[in-house]
């Protein structure tokens, strides 16, 4: 079985999430879509951050999703750090704890296109630690024209965070992260899936290595790409960290039905059925990590 | 009878607007409060904006809303500029396309806290006003700590603006906006509701004379600046009475003790002592909204 840490959905939008795109899944087609690979319960990542969609939902939307689907999805809530009037003094503890008593797991996936040492991210620290709320993140290589929180080659500034926020589980997520798998990422490939072996002197092992609340979040081609790039390199990896890395799709339209839904279900598989990893390492990456971060 | 240009309204409130002990009315509440003073119907404005809200809300839910009450209310989508991919070449009019469709005639409130010449505004506005939607806006006085869009004293940004996109009409709100009606507004002033004389020189009366500029007269700030001076607003009401349109900014059940009531007694009074015409109190009160909603 699997978790999924990282879906999005729609209850109703004919919307696309981007232009030209698909309308958003809906929660049964998710679930028709987990059930062929072995998903049976999803974390549910609100879009409340403007830069990262078409489509603007708030929590309540992701709530009422996992009133009606109790047994499966999983609801974290979005908080953007501009909440509450734009200001670095905004007790976003205030939103943070109302979520978590309607049974939100976490925070995520914060997708402002804000430095992480913009004054208002470090109050989204601040207060996801204070109220022990996990926080997803997707990062982005620069300024405008994109979306995630911001970071310099090598990520010295997410680094700066972790160190300043010691009891904040962080799911780390996107290209510009996962690249980071390899010492020989550039300013130029940072942002995409670099293909070939993984050269020793990585910034996600040194990070993952360093932090214990640094957590892999292997959903989406970024994830899968980082394990899959180099398969020797990826069965090492998944043993080294086997307890902080988790399981994810990233699957948010149905025709992420023939990607990135089964890419990283099929690898583990694969890994395992040839004794590249062991059956405890599997289930941890599955879905026994997830379920120790979202244990309420 | 009444249109509200301006309200907040939540199918599901979510928890108590910070340092207050309500949310959001919900629509049940909200119609109650409006039988009660005759406003007929009345304008959705959804917080997509996260600088504004402590809950953001999606287009979808105040589409719903209208849906679920045929006749009372009209939704306005609200379209962040930094929408689909925080840039100024983002083809927002996509977007706005798609819910002008949907029965969405305008855009707002806008409250994203950017430059009214930032380039992501900037394309905001262009797409706005080449999809013929109206845009209701909040005037900040800086960047940091509120919300809305930033201008300088006497509001210069957004008179290019004005200039650039002839045809984009404007429903200009909030402190910032209104508290420009008079000549002698400051920095100190400008993000509040001075009272007193209104000075000869306001950038309000001058802007408002650009076709495409119209006063949502909503919220504490739309009422003081008619009510400061009330001679004077009784003129202004009767110079601009086809650019003005009765708002409340209900927030929550307890406006109904404020600003619910305090534009409509105004008008109201200011119609049985004959400051103002039966003509320019239906303008004002509904009809310049009838028009420019397409009512």
């Amino acid at each position: 079985m699997f978790i999924d840490i990282h879906v999005h959905v729609a209850m109703h939008s004919d919307l696309p999430w981007r232009e030209g795109g698909e309308a958003p899944a809906t929660p049964e087609q998710l679930l028709e879509m987990h059930a062929e690979v072995g998903i049976e319960k999803a974390v549910m990542l609100p879009f409340v951050t403007p830069e990262c969609n078409i489509l603007t939902q708030s929590n309540e939307d992701i709530l009422m999703i996992a009133q009606k689907y109790p047994d499966h999805f999983i609801p974290f809530c979005n908080i953007d750090p501009r909440l509450m009037r734009n200001t670095p003094q905004a007790d976003l503890s205030y939103a943070i704890s109302h979520y978590k008593d309607l049974g939100c797991r976490g925070i995520g996936e914060v997708t402002p296109n804000l430095y992480f040492d913009d004054p208002r991210v470090v109050n989204l620290f601040d207060h996801a630690e204070k109220c022990e709320m996990p926080l997803l993140f997707h990062i982005a290589p620069q300024e405008g024209n994109t979306y995630g929180l911001i970071d310099d080659l090598h990520l010295p500034r997410f680094e700066k965070q972790v160190q300043a926020h010691p009891d904040l589980i962080f799911l780390c997520h996107s290209g510009a992260w996962w690249s980071e798998i390899s010492g020989d990422v550039t300013q130029e490939n940072r942002n995409g899936y670099p293909d070939g072996p993984v050269i020793e002197g990585g910034r996600v092992v040194e990070l993952m290595t360093k932090y214990p609340t640094v957590y892999g979040d292997l959903s989406a081609g970024s994830g899968y790409n980082a394990v899959s790039r180099d398969p020797e390199f990826g069965y090492w990896f998944l043993n080294e960290f086997q307890d902080q890395l988790c399981f994810g799709t990233d699957a948010f339209v149905v025709s992420c039905r023939d990607s990135i839904l089964r890419y990283l279900a099929d690898f583990l598989n694969e890994g395992l059925a040839a004794g590249k990893i062991s059956q405890e390492v599997f289930d941890k990456i599955a879905h026994k990590n997830a379920a120790r971060i979202l244990k309420p | 009878m009444y249109i509200d240009i301006h309200v907040h309204t939540r199918n599901k409130p979510g928890p108590n607007r910070y340092g207050t002990d309500q949310s959001y009315a919900t629509p049940e509440e909200l119609i109650e409060m409006y039988d009660e003073v005759g406003i007929a119907k009345a304008v959705i404005l959804p917080g997509v904006n996260p600088e504004c809200a402590h809950v953001v809300q999606s287009n979808e839910s105040a589409i719903e809303i209208a849906e679920s009450y045929p006749g009372r209310f009209v939704p306005f989508c609200n379209i962040d500029p930094r929408m689909i991919a925080n840039s100024p070449d983002a083809d927002l009019g996509y977007l706005m396309e798609y819910y002008r469709d949907q029965g969405c005639p305008g855009i707002g409130e806008v409250c994203a806290n950017l430059y009214f010449d930032d380039p992501l505004m900037q394309n905001l506005f262009r797409h706005a006003e080449k999809t013929g939607m109206l845009l209701t806006f909040h005037v900040a006085t800086h960047q940091g700590g509120i919300y809305g869009i930033v201008d300088d004293l006497n509001l210069p940004r957004f008179q290019k603006t004005v200039e650039t996109f002839p045809e984009l009409r404007f429903l200009c709100h909030s402190q910032t906006f209104w508290s420009e009606i008079s000549g002698d507004v400051t920095d100190e002033t400008r993000g509040g509701y001075p009272k007193g004389p209104v000075i000869e020189g306001g950038k309000v009366p001058e802007l408002l004379r650009y076709p495409n500029v119209y006063g949502d007269l909503s919220a504490g700030s739309g009422y003081n600046s008619v009510s400061r001076d009330p001679e004077f607003g009784y003129a202004f009401l009767t110079e601009f009475q086809d650019k003005l349109c009765f708002g409340t900014d209900v927030c929550a059940p307890k406006n109904r003790e404020d600003v619910l009531i305090y534009l409509k007694n105004f008008l109201e009074d200011a119609l049985a002592n004959g400051k103002i015409t039966q003509d320019v109190f239906d303008k004002v009160a509904y009809k310049n909204a009838q028009r420019l909603l397409g009512l």
